[in-house]
């Protein structure tokens, strides 16, 4: 389904080698974690797989399509099929939860009566549907990031990404963040999710793609 | 619906931001609008000169009737005088008093004091051509009937000079004001941007097309622009009562503007037409520069 076909970034002119000749195969519903160190390149991989930086020299293959070279363009269609939640969430702050996940839609173009029906069927899966009308500044981090996940979820992507999505939660809040994830993949749809933290590491089933340098140094 | 929406909140979200661009639109399309007033009008004032009479004679009191129009037969015969008109003293007098009627309508004492005696009977010579009148002018001045000879050339050649100069310096005060437009909307945009990054970003990251994240930016340069342009259409409305009446100092016989309301409304509408031209290319500028850094 993604495939990284000898991938090198480098940023700067001989400057800093984010990624090294990286090559790596993901099938339809894989579970992929990345592990490895900060600077490992994990972040890396997972902005140029949504385009939001372009490698120094080889190709990226989704769904037989080498998206280094689609144009600008074309790029918001790749990013519906292609969910991402992050470290920091990434929420509106002047906006409900309502508002949050029904805006991934309604910026798309989605109707009104769409959106009605799709956002509280999202927040339910997340288990947030009583949260409807919150804030996020009302919410704790876990619950903030199962919002991120409802919106990341809106278009019904066949890949989720996930920038240490645990990064700012407790052990508990990571725990439940991880395993919605798995739910998620259960479902089928396609996770590639980058961390160093351990103890989710240790939790995850899954493939463990791990990173160093730039490179991969090992894939169980 | 919707990016009108975004559009508006752009504008409530920082509103003393969107009153100084207000402002200033305002007053750069009242300038640029009350130019095109003084252009129109000095059009007509050089149109009204270049029907009139282009050398006028007046005679001297004691110059009869029979020997102005000996001098009128005179001029008529040759082939380069386009027309002469003769007005005599009882003809001027009633001229005065219709054009006082109706300039000065509660100063009834300009009347009452003016008889025939008083103003002089004349010749209005056109030619075909400048040199002509020129022979003319100097053939009458010193002349023992005539007291006086005005030349309406001279005055035709300054007007000219005098409405190119205003309109040079018109076109260049209004490319100033426009270029402070084009920077001010720059940083507002800008600003509106930096104001609005987290939901570009997330607007970005769930697909949204470029234009969809654009248009609310290019959408507030036209609300600017309608708003602005409604202030200072009714400003010209306001404003061209008073101009007339100044304009009635020096030039009496031209009707700058015959119809207010229609004036006022078909430049009302050409600056709404330009001014959302003018703020859709900028702002979409604007957008595009601030974007891709």
């Amino acid at each position: 389904m993604i495939t990284y076909d000898h991938i090198t970034k480098v940023y700067g002119r001989g400057g800093v080698t984010a990624l090294d000749d990286v090559c790596l195969d993901i099938k339809e519903k894989d579970f992929v974690v990345l592990i490895g160190p900060s600077g490992a390149g994990k972040t890396t991989l997972l902005k140029l797989l949504i385009k939001e930086d372009s490698p120094s020299s080889g190709s990226i293959i989704f769904k037989d399509e080498d998206i280094v070279k689609i144009s600008k363009r074309n790029v918001p269609q790749l990013r519906r099929n292609i969910g991402m939640i992050f470290q920091d969430f990434k929420l509106l702050q002047r906006q409900t939860v309502e508002e949050n996940v029904g805006f991934a839609l309604e910026v798309t173009g989605s109707q009104k009566k769409e959106i009605a029906e799709v956002v509280p069927f999202l927040l339910e899966k997340v288990g947030l549907l009583h949260r409807l009308k919150a804030f996020p500044h009302e919410l704790s981090t876990g619950e903030q990031q199962r919002v991120a996940i409802a919106r990341a979820l809106a278009h019904e992507p066949e890949v989720l990404l996930a920038d240490e999505p645990t990064g700012n939660l407790d052990r508990k809040n990571s725990e439940q963040i991880v395993e919605l994830l798995q739910q998620i993949n259960d479902w089928g749809t396609t996770v590639m999710m980058a961390t160093h933290d351990d103890l989710v590491i240790k939790k995850l089933k899954g493939r463990k793609v791990e990173m160093e340098n730039g490179k991969i140094v090992g894939d169980t | 619906m919707k990016i009108l929406r975004y559009a508006i909140q752009h504008i409530i979200r920082k509103p003393f931001q969107s009153l100084s661009v207000v402002l200033i639109l305002s007053v750069t399309f009242l300038i640029a609008q009350l130019f095109v007033v003084v252009s129109v009008g000095t059009t007509k004032v050089l149109e009204f000169f270049e029907q009139q009479p282009q050398v006028m004679i007046f005679f001297k009191d004691e110059t009869l009737e029979d020997q102005i129009l000996q001098i009128k037969a005179e001029l008529e015969k040759s082939p380069e005088i386009s027309d002469v008109t003769y007005i005599s003293k009882a003809q001027a007098v009633e001229i005065y008093k219709d054009r006082s009627a109706r300039l000065f309508p509660d100063k009834p004492e300009l009347l009452e004091f003016v008889t025939a005696d008083m103003l002089p009977a004349s010749l209005g010579v056109s030619a075909l051509s400048v040199n002509k009148l020129y022979d003319v002018s100097a053939q009458f001045e010193g002349n023992q009937f005539v007291e006086s000879v005005i030349f309406q050339e001279d005055l035709v050649v300054e007007l000219t000079r005098f409405t190119s100069a205003l309109r040079i310096g018109g076109a260049v005060l209004i490319s100033v004001l426009l270029f402070t437009v084009v920077v001010l909307m720059a940083i507002v945009v800008s600003n509106n941007i930096k104001s609005f990054s987290s939901e570009i970003e997330v607007m970005r990251l769930v697909g949204a097309g470029s234009w969809y994240i654009r248009l609310p930016f290019i959408i507030d340069g036209i609300l600017f622009a309608v708003i602005a342009t409604t202030l200072s259409t009714i400003g010209l409305y306001m404003l061209i009562p008073t101009v007339e009446a100044f304009s009635m100092n020096f030039i009496a016989a031209v009707d700058l503007i015959s119809n207010h309301m229609e004036f006022v409304l078909y430049t009302g509408g050409a600056t709404v037409l330009f001014g959302s031209v003018f703020t859709i290319i900028t702002n979409y500028l604007a957008t595009w520069n601030a974007m891709r850094t």
